[in-house]
C-alpha cells in the first residue's frame, strides 16, 4: 500500500499527494500544533512539510516509514523556523476558542479555558526536544523506538526526555491545579 | 534521587504515556511496592499525563488541507510562465529561421539554410536543455506533450 502511493508519488501523481496529504496531513498537523501552540505557525509549517517532502522524495530511501520520515521534516521545518522566528504563541482567547468542550462536569467553561491555556503554555515553555518526543509519544502514540527514530536519538535519550518533561510539567501544572481546587 | 528509582522511573514515565511489556512492568510494581516516594510520584504521573490527554484534539480549520494541497502545488503551476517563455523563444527563433526556408531561389542557398541552421540548432537544443533543467517532473510531463 504505502510502496504504491511512493511510487506514484515520484511518478509525480496529483492523486498520489491529494492521497499523501490525506492520510498523514491531520498527523503532522496536530504534531506541529502541540509543537507552535497556535494554528498559523502549525498551518504555514505543514505546508513547508509537504513541500520538503516533494521535493526530497527522490532521496527518500524508504527506511523508515511516510509517516516518520514526514515527522522528521516536521521536526526539522519546526526547529528551522523556531531558529528564525521568535513568533508568540496566540493570546489566551485565541486558544480558548478551540478549548471549549461540553463534556467536561462541573468545571464552568472559563475554567476549563484558563486550564486548557495553562497546560498549553506549560507544554510549550518545554525544551524543544523534550517537547517533541512527550508530544510524538503521548499524542502520537508512537514507541520510544520510533520516537528516537524521528528525533535522530538514542531512545535511552527519548526516555529520559519524556521522563524529564513530565517532571517539569508536574512541578509547574501541580501547584496550579492544587489552587484551583 | 537513587539510580534505581530514576531508572524505574523513566520506566514509569513509558508505562504512563503508552505501553511497557508485561514482563518489564512486573519488575516496575515490584520497585513500587517497595518505594514509597517512586509510588507517590508514580500517582502524580498518572495524574500529570491525564491532564495532557484531556486536552482537545488540535484540528486544522475547514477547507485547510484543500488550500494546502493548492498551495503545494502552486510553486509548480507557477512554472507555467516558462512555458510562454519557451513558446515565445522557439516562435523567435523560427521566425528568425523563416526567411531562409521561403527563399530558396539560388541553387546554393540550400546549403546556406543548411549551414545557418546547424549554426543555430545547437543553440536551440542548449536553450531547450536549459528550460528543462531545474524542472520539476510534472513539467518533464508537459515537455514531453503529457499534461
Amino acid at each position: 500500500m504505502e510502496e504504491a502511493l511512493l511510487r506514484a508519488l515520484r511518478q509525480g501523481s496529483p492523486e498520489a499527494f491529494a492521497a499523501l496529504v490525506a492520510r498523514e496531513g491531520p498527523a503532522v498537523y496536530r504534531y506541529l500544533r502541540r509543537m507552535t501552540g497556535n494554528h498559523e505557525d502549525a498551518a504555514d509549517l505543514t505546508q513547508e512539510v509537504f513541500v520538503r517532502a516533494y521535493r526530497g522524495l527522490a532521496r527518500f530511501e524508504g527506511r523508515s516509514g511516510l509517516r516518520t520520515w514526514l515527522l522528521r521534516i516536521a521536526t526539522n521545518a519546526y526547529l528551522d523556523q523556531r531558529a528564525r522566528l521568535n513568533r508568540q504563541a496566540l493570546p489566551l482567547d485565541a486558544v480558548a476558542s478551540w478549548a471549549d468542550s461540553p463534556d467536561h462536569g462541573p468545571e464552568s467553561v472559563a475554567e476549563r479555558r484558563e486550564w486548557v491555556a495553562r497546560v498549553e503554555e506549560a507544554i510549550r515553555a518545554l525544551p524543544p526536544r523534550q517537547r517533541a518526543a512527550l508530544v510524538l509519544r503521548l499524542y502520537g502514540g508512537h514507541t520510544y523506538a520510533e520516537v528516537a527514530d524521528i528525533l535522530g536519538c538514542a531512545e535511552g535519550t527519548v526516555k529520559a526526555s519524556v521522563f524529564a518533561a513530565l517532571a517539569r510539567l508536574r512541578a509547574r501544572l501541580g501547584p496550579l491545579r492544587e489552587g484551583s481546587r | 534521587m537513587r539510580a534505581a528509582c530514576r531508572s524505574a522511573l523513566e520506566g514509569l514515565a513509558e508505562a504512563a504515556t503508552g505501553h511497557v511489556p508485561a514482563e518489564r512492568w512486573l519488575i516496575l510494581r515490584e520497585h513500587l511496592q517497595a518505594c514509597a516516594d517512586c509510588e507517590r510520584r508514580w500517582v502524580e504521573l498518572q495524574e500529570t499525563v491525564a491532564w495532557l490527554r484531556d486536552l482537545p484534539d488540535p484540528r486544522a480549520p475547514e477547507g485547510f488541507w484543500d488550500e494546502l494541497k493548492l498551495k503545494v502545488w502552486t510553486p509548480r503551476a507557477s512554472l507555467r510562465p516558462w512555458r510562454a517563455a519557451a513558446a515565445a523563444a522557439l516562435a523567435g527563433v523560427l521566425l528568425t529561421l523563416a526567411p531562409y526556408a521561403t527563399r530558396p531561389t539560388a541553387d546554393d542557398r540550400p546549403a546556406v539554410v543548411s549551414v545557418a541552421v546547424r549554426e543555430v540548432m545547437p543553440e536551440v537544443v542548449r536553450l531547450a536543455g536549459r528550460w528543462r533543467s531545474g524542472f520539476e517532473p510534472e513539467v518533464d510531463r508537459w515537455w514531453a506533450g503529457g499534461e
